[in-house]
């Protein structure tokens, strides 16, 4: 199925949860996800399902050093 | 169950009456002060008078660690410098992590408090309660790696860990720096030439045996979570495994990645060879760390025949201000230029901006080449890169324009070249955007020793979960509000970056590193900084009174440039800042001028500060204990 995460249409497996799709893009656990405009806390990454395009925002936090 | 605050031991140095002397701290007082940078400014105004000339012998050198240093634990081994800057004329201040410091208090001292001129160069060795100023004539002159070498030799022990300047140092380049281990550096500020202006070299110190704790068995536990710590934490682990310099690909990809002197944010031609986890892939040689640190940020690099391991590897910010600072895509001479500057000792943030600066100037027709002396200062020259560092170190012909800083040569260079500094307080940018970061922006504007990124925490962790280990750690300072973003700047914003540096205020007061010990993502919290003074020295205290031990330090800071006559006009971004970003995905990007002034309105409201001078109010001192400044 297709949904758009950070402004690009991408194809993924049907039945994905948000933890797999951040596997599937190469991200760690430690990020901010929005599906549709709303937030999801982390403790929802295992358990939410992501469905035919929903628009989905993947923020890495970038900090000091 | 808990103890009296202990009391600091002093080590007063005055070189030039060669008096030495050492004198206590009640802890009463230390308990207000309780070490670094906080009580570096404490025993700083006890003897700087207003209006001095930092590179006179009236200035002050204050090396200083804290109650807990050298308690074995991670991140626990940072060292401060305090004295009044050549470069921003504000008070200075910078930490270095390494061993020097575990052993400076292992030896019984709190601080070094350096006063005078020697009349000739000499160099301070400690051991125990034999303090000797030993003849520097020998390694007067020499880079850092010859000096140790020349030092362990002539006391013919291994056994010391040695702080010092390098010839950038001696020759009193304005952001020279002082630096242990040939790779640690107290890097910011400009105390490198403070303590050359004294003729002071080195501080030594023979190894001894850190403290053992307070209560052994909490602090063992508070200790031995680090494995779990790290791997629970990608953040940390990440920092471990690519260095500092992990991110700046993803800056850049963001389009917030200083580039070519700030005009642009984006470098894809660049920013893949130069980043962190190319270094981990090509000239990585290991990964080295500080006492008793589990996390091994530091890197080691080697390039055959180009770079010496011994100097380390570059930082984040230092493969930026090399790197995209000057659109230079070598990371062979990015780690070159990293090693110049470790063995001359100068700041790598500032003399990489202060290149870049004269690159710009020279592309926009301002300098030519008979300023550069027939250097072609076009952005990406890398090979002028190690020439330049040299140059200035040594102070040769274009080298002494720019061992001024960016600003100081722009004055001299013209109004045309002003703009093109990009600094605040005349302290060169480190390499965080405040387009990108407001809040980051706002500190680098009011901080009191010039831009600054390790002065409060980064926007990106607002935008984390509510349930994320960054928010739920960030509400136990206050700071409950998240953000779809980070370029949003409200009032909530204001008090995020003012809480924050309270926060960061009090992890260079006691020397924690900002990796390990923080408000959000680092290994450990609010909590485990409570808990750490409480099992590790006995020190009955809370969230509240450390949090008032950093308003109080940054308090005296403010309170120094009052003196000095600095006020809210000085707390300036440059114009850059306000203008449109070129190329890649923020092209056109500014930091919002009208919601950055009215949160620096704010940020003097909520701190305490006259609105008119920005400077602490009489009542905000008193709150905070500073009665006595007052009365100065």
């Amino acid at each position: 199925m297709e949904v758009k995460v950070n402004k690009k249409i991408i194809t993924i497996p049907e039945g994905y949860k948000v933890i797999d799709l951040l596997d599937h893009l190469n991200y760690g656990r430690n990020v901010s996800v929005f599906i549709d405009k709303t937030q999801l806390l982390m403790s929802e990454y295992e358990s939410t399902q992501i469905k035919e395009n929903n628009n989905i925002r993947i923020i890495r936090p970038l900090g000091g050093g | 169950m808990y103890k009296k605050f202990p009391n600091a031991k002093i080590l007063k140095i005055d070189l030039t009456k060669k008096e030495i002397k050492t004198e206590e701290l009640s802890g009463d007082i230390y308990r207000l002060y309780p070490g670094g940078s906080a009580l570096g400014m404490y025993l700083a105004m006890q003897d700087i008078k207003p209006g001095i000339d930092p590179l006179s012998e009236e200035n002050t050198l204050v090396f200083s660690v804290s109650a807990l240093t050298g308690l074995p634990i991670s991140g626990i081994s940072r060292v401060n410098v305090t004295g009044k800057s050549p470069l921003t004329g504000t008070i200075g201040d910078s930490q270095a992590g390494g061993f020097f410091p575990v052993h400076l208090k292992a030896n019984g001292y709190d601080a070094v408090v350096i006063n005078g001129k020697s009349e000739k160069p000499v160099y301070l060795y400690i051991d125990g309660d034999e303090i000797q100023l030993k003849d520097a004539k020998d390694i007067w002159g020499k880079v850092t790696g010859e000096s140790e070498e020349i030092i362990r030799k002539e006391l013919g022990r291994d056994d010391i860990e040695i702080s010092q300047i390098g010839p950038g140092g001696e020759n009193l380049v304005k952001y020279a720096c002082i630096i242990n281990m040939c790779n640690r550096a107290n890097g910011r500020n400009g105390m490198g030439a403070v303590m050359g202006s004294k003729n002071l070299k080195a501080i030594v110190v023979a190894k001894g045996k850190p403290q053992k704790a307070f209560d052994q068995e909490r602090f063992s536990a508070l200790a031995k979570s680090v494995g779990h710590r790290l791997k629970e934490n990608e953040s940390v682990a990440g920092l471990g495994k690519y260095g500092t310099d992990g991110d700046l690909e993803a800056f850049s990809e963001e389009g917030f990645l200083p580039t070519k002197n700030w005009t642009t944010g984006y470098f894809p031609e660049g920013a893949n060879n130069i980043t962190g986890e190319t270094m981990y892939n090509t000239i990585l040689k290991e990964r080295d760390t500080c006492f008793a640190c589990a996390v091994r940020c530091k890197r080691v690099v080697e390039v055959e025949g180009m770079v010496d391991p011994l100097y380390g590897g570059p930082e984040y910010e230092t493969a930026a201000t090399f790197g995209s600072y000057c659109g230079v895509t070598s990371l062979e001479y990015v780690s070159l230029a990293n090693q110049l500057c470790n063995m001359y000792g100068i700041d790598t943030i500032s003399c990489g901006a202060t290149i870049a600066f004269a690159m710009e100037c020279y592309e926009k027709g301002i300098i030519d080449k008979t300023i550069t002396e027939g250097i072609d200062l076009k952005f990406g020259n890398e090979q002028a890169l190690p020439i330049l560092v040299e140059k200035i170190a040594k102070r040769e012909g274009f080298g002494d324009l720019l061992a001024e800083g960016s600003y100081r040569a722009a004055e001299k260079l013209g109004k045309e070249a002003i703009p093109l500094s990009i600094t605040t307080k005349k302290q060169e940018f480190p390499a965080h955007m405040p387009q990108y970061k407001p809040a980051v922006g706002l500190i680098y504007a009011v901080n009191p020793f010039g831009a600054d990124h390790q002065s409060s925490e980064h926007d990106p962790f607002l935008v984390m979960p509510e349930d994320s280990r960054e928010r739920t750690r960030l509400a136990k300072l206050g700071i409950t509000k998240g953000y779809e973003d980070n370029f949003t700047m409200d009032n909530d914003k204001v008090r995020f970056a003012l809480e924050t540096q309270k926060y960061f205020s009090i992890l260079d007061t006691l020397c924690l590193c900002q990796f390990v010990w923080g408000p959000s993502w680092e290994l450990y919290g609010p909590d485990e900084l409570v808990e750490l003074c409480k099992s590790g020295i006995g020190w009955d205290t809370s969230l509240y009174e450390i949090m008032q031990v950093g308003e109080r330090r940054i308090n005296m800071m403010r309170y120094f440039n009052k003196r000095e006559g600095f006020t809210k006009e000085d707390d300036k971004l440059p114009e850059r800042i306000f203008e449109p970003l070129i190329g890649g995905p923020t092209d056109g990007v500014v930091l919002d001028r009208e919601a950055h002034d009215k949160a620096k309105e704010l940020y003097y409201e909520i701190a305490g500060w006259d609105k008119e001078t920005g400077n602490p109010t009489n009542s905000t001192m008193k709150k905070l204990s500073l009665d006595w400044l007052l009365e100065q």
